[in-house]
């Protein structure tokens, strides 16, 4: 299984470029005003690749986007798309296309003008315009519907043709700014399962803008998660959960338990030391002895005891509440007057076994404790 | 299924309300905010209106159709009428081509915070009386007016040129008084046109001329469409702008009407060139609506007239 399948760490904003490379950030940069968007983000994109950018809204997510397909130039940094420098191509040159947030379907035009739009900038025959037009309505099985109006449409057949709109005219890179945010919650699950089969039906690269962390978990090969115009991280959907490497992308993507503490040894496993308990945790970030920091421990990857082990990584708590969840419950548990914990599982004797207030000991395997940076 | 089985019950539980008198009360109710607005326009137009047809047909308290006869069969006032029609029509295009433009800038040029500001700059000619504003022109364009003297000293013509009581002068005043009305029309029509979409045809490899022409002007032309309506109108029943810059010899419609009325007190014949006049206006605008429905495949420009 993919269990296996762990990703390097090689696969990250510094990568080099490589053969593969079909989109390359390099330093970009872009400010509007005093409003700093996009600060310094280099990323590398490979060919056939479905990658998210993920962030809260005004992380800079989508003005990266829009300097991608040329609707914003940036202050500095270079753009490439396929080894080619596009920073001074106009958007109309670009080999990318966009499906807006809005669809921004043309309401003048009915479908299959909508969709032919791009082709007959180009001047292509009639009849390869006909062709390509039907071929593309047919694989977002709208055939039907091609004389219609977009406003004679439901949200997600509007979906569909903005979709076949943008990939008629097979764009090397196709951009997608929150395409589903519009649609109601069951809609969005079944497009999420469309756009997925459809981007391995056409292989095309796929640049997917959105804030909902399971969006990008479900359709996404790699994650680029930003805040506050930086890039964060940039790596597979596991590298992400389970190797956070700072405090904010541990909180958003998934929930997590940020403890402080202090650095006594330092190494690739370090001690450090929480309210008096010694933990070992997992560090990639090089902490020096007595440094303060974050360990982020995974709801779910943690183990309650009755009886614990009184070594190893170990915390002595209390149940403060408990709370049933149908398929599984929610401990909170306090260690210190400061510190608590959630706790996930679903192991109904062990729930139902505690009390409110009882001693419990917290334990969890080494490789599920992470040091984060604030 | 629970649906369907609500539908009948919806029909009968709305049964009562239906009765006569209750939905007299509920449509008065609806609608006596029209009244004051109806009531001015029954009194000051249709009825004033509806009393120009049997002038023009009664003028003795006897029906004949001589008056009309007179109209029709001079050709003196068939040239007036295409006058009026000419000058309005190309009042209305220069409108169009000089309106536009400044409408674009205002909506998508034009920061927010500013555009208020730049309305007003648009609107202020307004609240000047068109007597005064006509006048102006006569300061600017006269023999001896400011554009003269200007293009003299500046050694372009030798003699003044006769720009004054000509055709020109009267389409030149025109387009100044009436080119707020195209630019506010234009502007609150473009304003609801999504930028977005001006993006999107970017994006599928249009230029920005294109991206014009095929997505933000189609989309604009009901604004277009209703500007004009309103400029040719104002335009066809302007009186001041054409009598004083026209200088009596370039004779419009309102003016005849005018003098048939307030002059020669030949109320008959004035009311007969009104109706004349109104007829040919609705004709046209029937022929160019038809058009417009046409071109746009009567599609989404319902709400235009």
């Amino acid at each position: 299984m993919v269990l296996t399948k762990l990703e390097s760490p090689a696969t990250t904003a510094s990568a080099p470029r490589s053969q593969d490379t079909i989109v390359n950030i390099a330093g970009v940069a872009k400010s509007f005003g005093e409003m700093v968007a996009v600060d310094n983000v280099s990323l590398a994109i490979r060919r056939g690749e479905f990658v998210s950018l993920l962030g809260p809204s005004g992380c800079g997510k989508s003005t990266l986007l829009r300097m991608i397909a040329g609707f914003e130039q940036p202050d500095a940094g270079a753009i490439e798309i396929d080894a080619h420098d596009v920073i001074d191509v106009p958007p109309n040159r670009r080999p990318v296309n966009m499906v807006f947030q809005s669809y921004a379907l043309f309401p003048h035009l009915n479908v299959f003008d909508n969709v032919a739009f791009g082709l007959r900038r180009k001047r292509l025959p009639r009849a390869q315009v006909e062709a390509d037009v039907r071929h593309f309505l047919q694989l977002v099985g709208l055939e039907a519907l091609a004389q219609r109006y977009p406003t004679q449409l439901s949200g997600g057949q509007q979906q569909r043709v903005a979709l076949a709109r943008a990939l008629v005219n097979k764009p090397k890179v196709l951009l997608l700014d929150e395409p589903l945010g519009a649609l109601d919650l069951k809609l969005r699950k079944r497009m999420q399962t469309e756009l997925k089969q459809l981007q391995r039906d056409v292989g095309v690269t796929f640049i997917y803008v959105t804030h909902d962390q399971d969006e990008a978990l479900a359709l996404s090969d790699r994650i680029a998660v930003m805040n506050r115009g930086a890039l964060l991280q940039f790596a597979s959907c596991r590298e992400l959960y389970d190797q956070p490497r700072t405090e904010f992308v541990a909180n958003f993507l998934g929930e997590a338990n940020i403890v402080a503490g202090r650095v006594v040894a330092p190494g690739p496993v370090a001690v450090v030391e929480v309210r008096g308990h010694n933990i070992q945790v997992l560090d990639d970030t090089q902490a020096q002895p007595g440094d303060q920091v974050l360990v982020a421990l995974r709801p779910e990857q943690l183990n309650v005891a009755v009886h614990g082990p009184s070594s190893g990584n170990v915390l002595q708590a209390r149940v403060k509440d408990k709370v049933f969840l149908g398929n599984a419950f929610t401990l909170h548990l306090q260690v210190d007057p400061d510190v608590a914990l959630i706790v996930r599982g679903t192991d109904r004797a062990l729930f139902d076994g505690l009390v409110v207030g009882q001693a419990v000991a917290i334990t969890w395997p080494l490789e599920h404790g992470r040091l984060v940076q604030p | 299924m629970n649906e369907h089985a609500a539908i009948p019950n919806a029909r009968v539980s709305r049964q009562p309300t239906r009765s006569a008198g209750a939905s007299t009360a509920y449509v008065l109710r609806q609608i006596w905010p029209l009244f004051p607005a109806l009531a001015v326009l029954v009194f000051l137009f249709a009825l004033p209106l509806a009393w120009m047809l049997p002038e023009s047909l009664f003028p003795e308290g006897q029906f004949t159709t001589a008056i009309y006869a007179e109209v029709l069969g001079t050709s003196y006032y068939w040239t007036v009428i295409g006058r009026s029609f000419w000058l309005s029509l190309v009042a209305t295009v220069v409108c169009v081509i000089l309106g536009y433009p400044l409408a674009y800038y205002l909506v998508r040029v034009v920061r927010p915070r500013y555009r208020r500001f730049v309305f007003m700059i648009v609107i202020a000619p307004l609240f000047t009386s068109a007597v005064i504003r006509a006048m102006a022109w006569l300061v600017i364009l006269g023999r001896r007016g400011m554009l003269n003297e200007t293009l003299l000293w500046m050694g372009v013509i030798d003699a003044p040129l006769r720009l004054l009581y000509s055709e020109t002068a009267v389409i030149i005043g025109l387009v100044y008084i009436m080119i707020p009305f195209m630019v506010l029309t234009v502007a609150a029509v473009l304003e609801n046109v999504n930028s977005t979409l001006e993006e999107a045809a970017r994006d599928l490899g249009a230029t920005p001329l294109g991206a014009f022409c095929r997505v933000t002007f189609p989309l604009t032309l009901p604004g277009v469409m209703a500007g004009s309506f309103l400029v040719f109108a104002l335009c066809l029943s302007s009186y001041v702008t054409p009598a004083v810059l026209g200088g009596g010899r370039n004779k419009v419609m309102a003016m005849l009407i005018f003098e048939q009325f307030m002059r020669l007190f030949n109320w008959p014949l004035g009311a007969a060139i009104s109706c004349v006049m109104l007829f040919v206006t609705l004709i046209i605008i029937w022929c160019y609506n038809r058009a417009l429905a046409r071109s746009t495949g009567g599609r989404g420009q319902e709400a235009l007239l």
